[in-house]
């Protein structure tokens, strides 16, 4: 009997800027296998389906457990982890792509730098370097929680910004997580101390404004993050904002 | 010219409130006059006429309905440039929702502006013109009957899924529960809306309007109406 087997396209593409190509694979199939073990098949043996030997395809992971979003990358045109993508459960040949929002350093390897850049211009932290130890918060009510936990549970894979049609080469829109976690920072008990700070920058260039409604990231978080919900929560919180920065302001 | 800080979240916010506020009360108070001429060619005039006997109605017109129309448009221009239209398989509907947005703007655009300026501009040089006879008129080509069909049909949608997106982006509906709320009331002011507009326009067809055929007759033959400009053009074409 002949040995089962699984087919893989791989988008390739050697350094920035240089020239996609793609490239057929035939890995050997094996009971729950997911496609990061495919790419570790085709690493250990760089030869593509029609017998050239190639280069081993780049890609990134690291905790192959759906926690930390590195591997993402499109499985089949879909943004998805690959650790968590069963090969059972995908028509084959299987389609291997970077993400088009970001840079490609290198085959499946993109820079996510823009993303993390943007929780930095968020503030997206509790800002706890004082002077002096501030003692313990106040406790979170239950119902806080509950939001919390769920837009905690955000791995900046960037799956939302892949299937937002407002990021682009035309719009420069800091994409639904980012405002996912400008909600979670700002309903920490710390949350007020920040709040002014990261509304007024949600207000600027490529902020909450730039969201046109399509709500393709609430359908595509792989950690069902309710971010349609956040993204009018935070809508409220800047509305409230400018209309007291403006009656306030000198 | 100096740097207005928040420039673009101001002229985003500004286009979500020209949106409803003129467009949506205008939409309501248009759709409105439109159905007296369920009643008879004279109640339409009359409450044409009382409209247009409003008080500052040029400055209405100008500053209240054209300047926030003109904005809508020249910056609703730059946010579907701003888009992708690719539609997402795991969200059908809403993505097709965001689509449909900025789709139907294109043959609302070409519809006003074809009927503001025949309708308003053309038509309202002359005084005694009778504007009811005018729509008979144009309602007796079918070929604008469904030109009026399709922008009034597009305009409601427009209208209806601004509504409930406007809720959001304005963060009054925070949570799925109240969103779909809105969503349900919203597409019921579409239906309501369209569905007013659409019968009206049995108020306005030539066996509801026997005695228009003089009228429009007439104004065929009086210089100052649109419709001896139309007919002269068709004369050109012809």
């Amino acid at each position: 009997m002949a040995q089962k087997t699984v087919q893989l396209r791989v988008k390739r593409q050697d350094g920035p800027g240089a020239r996609p190509r793609w490239e057929h694979f035939e890995v050997p199939h094996a009971p729950g296998k997911n496609v990061i073990s495919c790419l570790i098949d085709i690493a250990r043996k760089p030869v593509t389906l029609e017998g050239r030997e190639t280069t081993p395809v780049q890609w990134d992971c690291a905790c192959l457990e759906e926690v930390c979003g590195a591997c993402t990358m499109l499985v089949n045109g879909k943004p998805q982890q690959s650790c968590s993508s069963l090969v059972d459960n995908l028509e084959q040949p299987i389609e291997l792509a970077p993400l088009t929002k970001f840079p490609v350093v290198r085959d499946l390897v993109v820079d996510r730098q823009k993303m993390f850049k943007n929780l930095e211009r968020f503030r997206a932290w509790v800002p706890i370097d004082g002077t002096y130890p501030m003692g313990e918060g106040p406790l979170l009510s239950a119902e806080d929680q509950q939001v919390r936990y769920n837009r905690s549970r955000c791995m900046t894979c960037a799956c939302c910004m892949e299937v937002c049609p407002q990021i682009n080469g035309r719009s420069d829109f800091v994409g639904p997580a980012v405002i996912g976690q400008v909600e979670f920072f700002n309903l920490h008990p710390s949350g007020p101390e920040e709040m002014g700070k990261r509304l007024e920058e949600m207000m600027g260039t490529g902020g909450i404004h730039e969201c046109g409604n399509a709500q393709n990231c609430v359908a595509a978080c792989p950690k069902e993050i309710d971010l349609t919900d956040a993204i009018a929560e935070v809508g409220r919180q800047v509305t409230i904002f400018a209309v007291k920065k403006f009656l306030h302001s000198s | 010219m100096p740097e207005v800080p928040y420039k673009e979240f101001i002229l985003r916010r500004l286009h979500s409130l020209t949106g409803i506020v003129p467009m949506t009360v205008f939409l309501a108070e248009h759709f409105w006059t439109n159905s007296y001429a369920l009643q008879g060619a004279e109640r339409f005039n009359e409450a044409a006429d009382h409209i247009r006997g409003f008080p500052y109605i040029i400055l209405i017109e100008i500053f209240g309905l054209g300047l926030p129309f003109a904005f809508h448009i020249a910056y609703g221009i730059k946010i579907i440039y701003s888009g992708d239209y690719t539609i997402y398989a795991n969200n059908p509907a809403k993505n097709w929702m965001y689509v449909l947005q900025r789709v139907t703007a294109f043959p609302i655009l070409a519809f006003l502006v074809f009927h503001v300026i025949t309708i308003r501009i053309l038509h309202g040089i002359g005084d005694d013109v009778d504007l009811h006879a005018t729509m008979v008129d144009v309602f007796a080509n079918k070929f604008l009957l469904a030109f009026y069909v399709v922008g009034i049909v597009c305009t409601c949608f427009h209208c209806a899924n601004g509504i409930a997106t406007a809720a959001i982006t304005w963060g009054l509906t925070v949570g799925p529960t109240s969103q779909k709320v809105a969503g349900a009331v919203a597409a019921g002011v579409g239906l309501v809306l369209s569905g007013m507009a659409l019968w009206s326009i049995r108020g306005f067809m030539p066996e509801a309007a026997p005695e228009a055929a003089e009228a429009i007759e007439a104004m065929k033959a009086a210089p100052e109406t649109v419709l001896y400009l139309i007919e002269s053009l068709r004369g050109v074409i012809a």
